[in-house]
């Protein structure tokens, strides 16, 4: 699985168990991030940017403690990635 | 000045603040765009500021624009030369403060009373107009603009009035969303505070229900093996036998209690999560009765599934909590029936299957009937905890309906005392759309080994057989990799009439062990210092070599993300110590060999 959809899944996931159903609704609004019905997740695009965006989206709407929470979401993936590969805002 | 101009130049800028997605940026943007639109008509602003004040009259936001330099944000200051500080002392000044909350716009000649003195272009302004904000009846801020002319048409003047309403609009949109935006902030620090202390409690129950229920899986399973796999050197008297049974069962109940707490703690944190397949729904209630055969014996009751000829055979739900279900009900079905027995439905309705449940027990009170399904309540405290045939932790029906309630289905009770109960069942026959996307939506965004499962619930329930016994001219050996002394004594002692067994401690050691000799199986524990079972898995995946050698995991920890990480690493299968006897683990680990 492309490690990006992993990512993205990841912090989505985290998202709803803080703010529920919204978070599922904003990760719709960013171009190139696909949700089907069935919860299947496909990417369009640069993976790190969408990434990067998504989580720029969350913290613009949730504050910066939201970009905390993403960063938790995606430790136990943290391995699968290289550090050149990480978008900037999830850097810790 | 055209009136058609002017409609032109408003509609404009209402789509510019249509358009801004940022509302932090809805007055800096509209004032820049003013600010070059009034330039097109006659007005040549040269300066252009928008000023917002509380009720105290002190300056929160301020934007200043003029031809040499882009929007910015004034800074708070001192300086008694800025706009900021000027404005400040004028509406501290009683009579500026009255004419501006009259909501009439003010023309001032002395320029330096508001504009700084050094202004680039300074010396063409002629006159400052001063357009008071007014939102709710009450003065919120001003627009100020310097142009090169003394006075204004009147309808240069009502036009700043409709530009000024317009800003008012904009500030209040902008005002509403920052508190809207402060308030989801506050909020989603403390879910997410609240998140953390819930991870925390998950962690929590999961490490104390697995040290639970290390030591009672200990207990039960040397009750379990004195009960029923006596040799010669062990000859049970009646009163022992009978003992040992009373033990054995109080001992499958603090199990099934700390089962039930994890269930509960999962429920009311929305973590239970279901993994759909299609489920032989009749094998699995065919399994339950045969798990409660000895009881149905003893109390010489009977027990009948009547399945109607349109049912499907197979249904599209979660096997291992429609397990819980059926096991919850037949077993309560048969606990509390003396004489007569139960009767199993099966019907078709729409796209639902009806589970009909029918016992000729002692039947529920009208009165306990609306507590059924709440957590805790049990109908006869007295009754109920001093026989362990019958008593219960009053978690069960809460845990049942809860699942059901995930699945889409519903449940009804119908009963009458002395006569006895019926459950009435109702679950979708097909997949669902799950109304809940929070919850259930994203599953598939990792693969959540639900083969794995149900083939290890099928493994589970299926009760050893001879012709499951792999054909083999020598003993398979097995790594057994266990932290805890009591644990490995006890899986050496059942598993050695089948297989070798090696043991290691932790996961390092198992690799230490690994180089040295070939395995067939390795039995895993999770949690075991050193390299705990996660960590031994992920090792392993690195090394082609020991690919081969398949590993079940056998665990009491309670977590369902960790087995589900372990079947992602490579596990073949989960097993939960304290749901099997040991006479399950030999015909699993057999199986695995034979893949």
């Amino acid at each position: 699985m492309d490690i990006y959809v992993e990512l993205i899944g990841a912090i989505i996931k985290e998202q709803q168990q803080i703010v529920g159903p919204a978070a599922l609704m904003q990760a719709k609004r960013i171009p190139g991030i696909h949700i089907e019905e069935s919860g299947h997740l496909t990417l369009e695009g640069d993976g790190k940017e969408l990434t990067q965006t998504l989580v720029e989206h969350y913290a613009q709407l949730f504050g910066q403690a939201s970009v905390q929470m993403c960063k938790e979401a995606i430790k136990p993936l943290i391995d699968k990635i290289s550090p050149d590969d990480l978008p900037v805002i999830l850097k810790i | 000045m055209d009136a058609q101009n002017l409609l032109t130049i408003y509609a404009d800028l209402q789509k510019i603040l249509l358009n801004t997605r940022d509302t932090s940026k809805l007055l800096p943007n509209l004032i820049n765009h003013a600010f070059f639109k009034l330039s097109q008509i006659d007005m040549h602003p040269l300066y252009m500021g928008g000023l917002f004040i509380n009720e105290n009259k002190q300056i929160m936001d301020s934007y200043i624009k003029d031809a040499y330099s882009s929007i910015n944000v004034a800074e708070n200051t001192r300086d008694p030369d800025s706009t900021y500080y000027k404005v400040n002392v004028m509406l501290n000044n009683t009579n500026s403060a009255q004419k501006l909350n009259s909501g009439k716009l003010v023309l001032v000649d002395d320029i330096q009373a508001i504009l700084p003195k050094n202004l680039t272009d300074g010396d063409k302004i002629k006159c400052v107009i001063l357009s008071p904000i007014i939102i709710e009846n009450s003065l919120k801020g001003l627009l100020i603009i310097g142009i090169d002319k003394s006075t204004l048409l009147p309808e240069e003047e009502a036009f700043i009035q409709i530009m000024t309403n317009l800003a008012g609009s904009a500030y209040k949109l902008q005002d509403n969303q920052n508190t809207l935006t402060n308030i989801t902030q506050e909020l989603y620090k403390t879910n997410a505070q609240l998140r953390q202390l819930d991870k925390m409690k998950d962690q929590l129950i999961a490490v104390t229900s697995h040290e639970l229920r290390t030591p009672a899986t200990i207990v039960q399973n040397y009750l379990w093996m004195m009960l029923y796999k006596s040799d010669e050197r062990t000859i049970l008297g009646e009163k022992d036998k009978e003992r040992l049974e009373h033990s054995y069962m109080s001992i499958q109940n603090l199990i099934h209690l700390i089962s039930d707490i994890l269930d509960v703690s999962k429920i009311e944190s929305n973590r239970l999560e279901l993994n759909f397949s299609q489920v032989d729904y009749e094998g699995t209630i065919n399994d339950i009765i045969r798990a409660q055969m000895p009881k149905i014996t003893a109390k010489n009751l009977t027990i009948v599934l009547n399945k109607a000829p349109d049912v499907p055979d197979k249904i599209y739900t979660d096997i291992m909590r429609l397990h819980e279900i059926f096991s919850n009900l037949i077993s309560n079905a048969v606990k509390f029936t003396e004489k007569g027995g139960v009767v199993i439905n099966v019907k078709r309705k729409d796209n639902n299957l009806i589970f009909e449940i029918k016992d000729t027990g002692r039947g529920i009170s009208p009165e306990f009937l609306p507590n059924l399904f709440k957590k805790f309540y049990r109908e006869d405290i007295s009754y109920t905890a001093s026989n362990p045939e019958t008593g219960g932790t009053g978690l069960g029906l809460y845990i049942v309906k809860s699942i059901i309630e995930l699945m889409h289905g519903s449940i009804t009770v119908q009963s009458e005392l002395g006569r006895g109960t019926t459950f009435i069942i109702t679950l979708p026959a097909a997949p669902v759309n799950s109304p809940l996307l929070d919850t259930s939506a994203l599953k598939s965004l990792t693969s959540t080994g639900v083969i794995h499962r149900e083939d290890y619930l099928k493994k589970m329930s299926e009760r050893p057989s001879t012709t499951e016994v792999v054909i083999t001219d020598k003993k398979k050996t097995i790594l057994l990799v266990e932290d805890d002394p009591d644990m490995q004594h006890l899986y050496s002692e059942f598993l050695t009439d089948d297989f070798n067994i090696v043991l290691a401690e932790n996961g390092l050691t198992a690799f230490e062990k690994m180089e040295k000799e070939q395995f067939d199986v390795i039995l895993l524990d999770i949690m075991m210092p050193k390299m705990d079972g996660i960590k031994f898995l992920e090792k392993r995946k690195g090394n082609k070599h020991l690919l081969n050698v398949p590993v079940i995991i056998l665990t009491n920890l309670g977590s369902e993300d960790v087995l589900k990480q372990c079947m992602e690493l490579g596990a073949t299968a989960t097993i939960m110590k304290s749901d099997v006897t040991p006479d399950q683990i030999p015909p699993i680990i057999n199986r695995t060999l034979a893949k």
